[in-house]
């Protein structure tokens, strides 16, 4: 009589298919998990590449250098980050009225401002001592608001300035880093910065030396694993900012 | 026998399509991710490239003249600078009138969005300072002002009374207003020092005359050798990159015409004074010779200036203000309409019949009309600003 069911063989060999199958489905499911973390790893690196060149290309590119740039080292370089620009429209008592665009709100005691006089020689750097929203004090354009500003002097109306934060970027503790001020170093990008590979330079006529440089050299060097012990993931770049306010 | 098998195989095949369909997908969605911000990135450079390109325009078609009347703080886009950019990133720019001779160029660039590409917009700046004519005219207070002797005999005539009078071959008509507190007046209608020195016995009269209010005027400024290397706003370097004509050694003028319309390029033509109304009449050019500099025959116009000497032979006339660092010698029967500013090098002299008249109508016109003045200067190593 025969039995409904598998004989012995079958499901030897059943077995047998099923340990291969499965042993293949493990593999493939861990190379493309690996695949996967090194792709990972592969974005995090052009992203902190990204960043640092998006960040110091947008910051650099206006700087007037002889002026603007800071102490320079190899991991870190200071500079005047400007946060900000408008045209003075107005004078209200002890203050002035300013029609502003810019990254964020002025921050009075921690900004500074650049006034920038019709010659040279009358570009002036002053605190801004107080700053309140005064909407509808000058016709604005289009992004505008109208600041109250309390600078110290009364620049004449149709007098531009230049509202800024004194910062410094850092190649530090594995991360492209933003100080503000005094404050602590902010990490812009995530620990995957070789320190040994990465750094500042400035670029001079004639190579380094007392004339203010023509253009920032940043030169990064990024590094992740990428899986396995071992095998790690490594981008370089070298980014060269011309100044367009160079001599 | 029965077509039913039954087995895990297939199930086990379906399950493990199904594994690699979401690990595909997986990295398909990073592979995508990175493409979109690849193209965000790449998106935000053509912006920024199109916003310095719509500056760059505005300043390649800049007309000083175009924004002069705006009010401080009004703004005017330049439609010189509006366009799109092979890849369709669009730009445009604004001037704003700013405080004093200032003006800011702000260019814009967008790219995206109408073809389902990254959207991005990027802002650009600069400052750029006109040149204001009264500023450039300030120095030219006498008919002559020299910072060295001058020498005027053999029947030659320095003359600051007829200010105001149109210069020879021109009618009244084409001279601007003067005197008064109106826009467009110039401040040249009174009557003017025929020589402006630093000292009294620096001027030899022989049978020469001078005339003016008064014939000479002392004044120590006028030996500052600071003001013979500048005019007005604009260093040396300045009058360099901004002349319209680079000349030097020996030179004959004469008008140049192409197809019917004055030919601005061509050498030796310095505008027609003689001929106001013709195709180079409304031409007044800025010439720059670096040295020596020496006018054989023909009349020009304009503004010249000239780093070393400078002789007018015989018959030569210029209308407009005159510039030089070394000494002028006007020969016989030449002529200067407008004004002389000579340096302490060595003694200019005004003999035979030659001629230096002061007349505010050339100057005004030479000031306001010539192209290297119009142009845009860069007077802040900051010149670039930072745009939000």
């Amino acid at each position: 009589m025969r039995r409904a069911g598998f004989s012995l063989v079958e499901l030897t060999v059943g077995l047998a298919l099923l340990g291969v199958i499965g042993a293949a489905v493990v593999g493939l499911v861990q190379s493309v998990q690996r695949l996967a973390r090194a792709q990972g790893a592969r974005v995090e690196l052009a992203e902190a590449v990204r960043i640092a060149g998006t960040v110091l290309v947008g910051e650099a590119r206006v700087l007037e250098p002889g002026v603007d740039l800071g102490v320079l080292t190899a991991d870190s370089v200071a500079l005047r980050a400007f946060r900000g620009a408008g045209v003075v429209c107005g004078v209200v008592g002890e203050d002035v009225l300013v029609r502003y665009r810019g990254l964020r709100d002025p921050e009075p005691d921690k900004d500074s401002v650049l006034v920038l006089g019709p010659e040279e020689a009358a570009e002036q750097a002053v605190v801004l001592g107080a700053s309140t929203a005064a909407p509808g004090g000058c016709p604005t354009g289009g992004g505008e608001e109208v600041y109250r500003w309390r600078l110290g002097i009364e620049p004449p109306a149709g007098t531009p300035v230049l509202l800024y934060e004194s910062g410094s970027y850092h190649l530090a503790a594995g991360a492209f880093r933003y100080r503000r001020g005094e404050s602590g170093r902010q990490p812009l990008t995530t620990e995957v910065v070789e320190a040994e590979s990465s750094g500042f330079r400035a670029l001079a006529e004639g190579g380094e030396g007392e004339a203010p440089p023509l253009a920032l050299e940043v030169r990064l060097a990024v590094r992740a694993e990428g899986g396995r012990a071992g095998w790690p993931f490594r981008r370089e770049a070298r980014l060269r900012i011309a100044f367009l306010n160079r001599p | 026998m029965s077509g039913r098998r039954e087995g895990l195989a297939l199930v086990l095949a379906v399950t493990a399509l199904l594994v690699l369909s979401v690990l595909t997908l997986g990295l398909l969605y990073v592979a995508t991710q990175e493409l979109l911000v690849v193209r965000a990135r790449e998106a935000w450079f053509r912006a920024r490239l199109g916003a310095e390109s719509a500056v760059r325009a505005a300043l390649a078609g800049w007309s000083t003249a175009e924004f002069r009347e705006l009010p401080v703080g009004a703004s005017r886009p330049v439609p010189g600078a509006a366009g799109v950019l092979p890849g369709g990133v669009r730009h445009g720019a604004t001037v704003e009138r700013l405080a004093g001779p200032l003006y800011l160029v702000r260019g814009e660039g967008w790219t995206g969005g109408e073809g389902g590409g990254s959207r991005a917009e990027a802002a650009s700046a600069v400052l750029v300072r006109g040149i204001e004519p009264g500023e450039v005219w300030a120095g030219f207070a006498a008919a002559i002002t020299s910072g060295g002797e001058v020498v005027v005999g053999g029947g030659g005539e320095v003359d600051g009374l007829d200010a105001s009078a149109p210069p020879p071959g021109w009618p009244a008509a084409l001279c601007p207003p003067t005197g008064g507190q109106e826009p467009g007046a110039w401040p040249g209608g009174a009557a003017r020092p025929g020589i402006r020195v630093p000292d009294a016995a620096a001027v030899t009269a022989g049978d020469g005359s001078i005339h003016g209010e008064p014939p000479i005027a002392v004044d120590p400024g006028a030996a500052d050798s600071a003001t013979f290397a500048r005019l007005g706003p604009l260093a040396w370097e300045d009058l360099e990159a901004l002349a319209d004509h680079i000349a030097g050694g020996a030179l004959d003028l004469a008008p140049r015409y192409r197809e019917g319309a004055c030919d601005t390029a061509a050498r030796g033509n310095w505008g027609s004074p003689l001929d106001p109304e013709g195709p180079c009449g409304d031409f007044f050019p800025l010439i720059f010779a670096r040295g020596d500099l020496t006018i054989r025959s023909g009349a020009g116009q304009g503004v010249l200036v000239v780093g070393g000497d400078l002789v007018l032979e015989r018959g030569v006339r210029f209308y407009g203000p005159v510039l030089v660092r070394g000494r002028t010698v006007v020969l016989e029967d030449a002529a200067i309409y407008g004004a002389l500013r000579a340096g302490a090098h060595g003694a200019s002299t005004v003999v035979d019949d030659g001629a230096v008249a002061y007349r505010s109508c050339a100057i005004a016109r030479a000031l306001a009309r010539s192209p290297g003045l119009d142009r845009p200067l860069r007077s802040h190593a900051r010149w670039w600003l930072p745009a939000f």
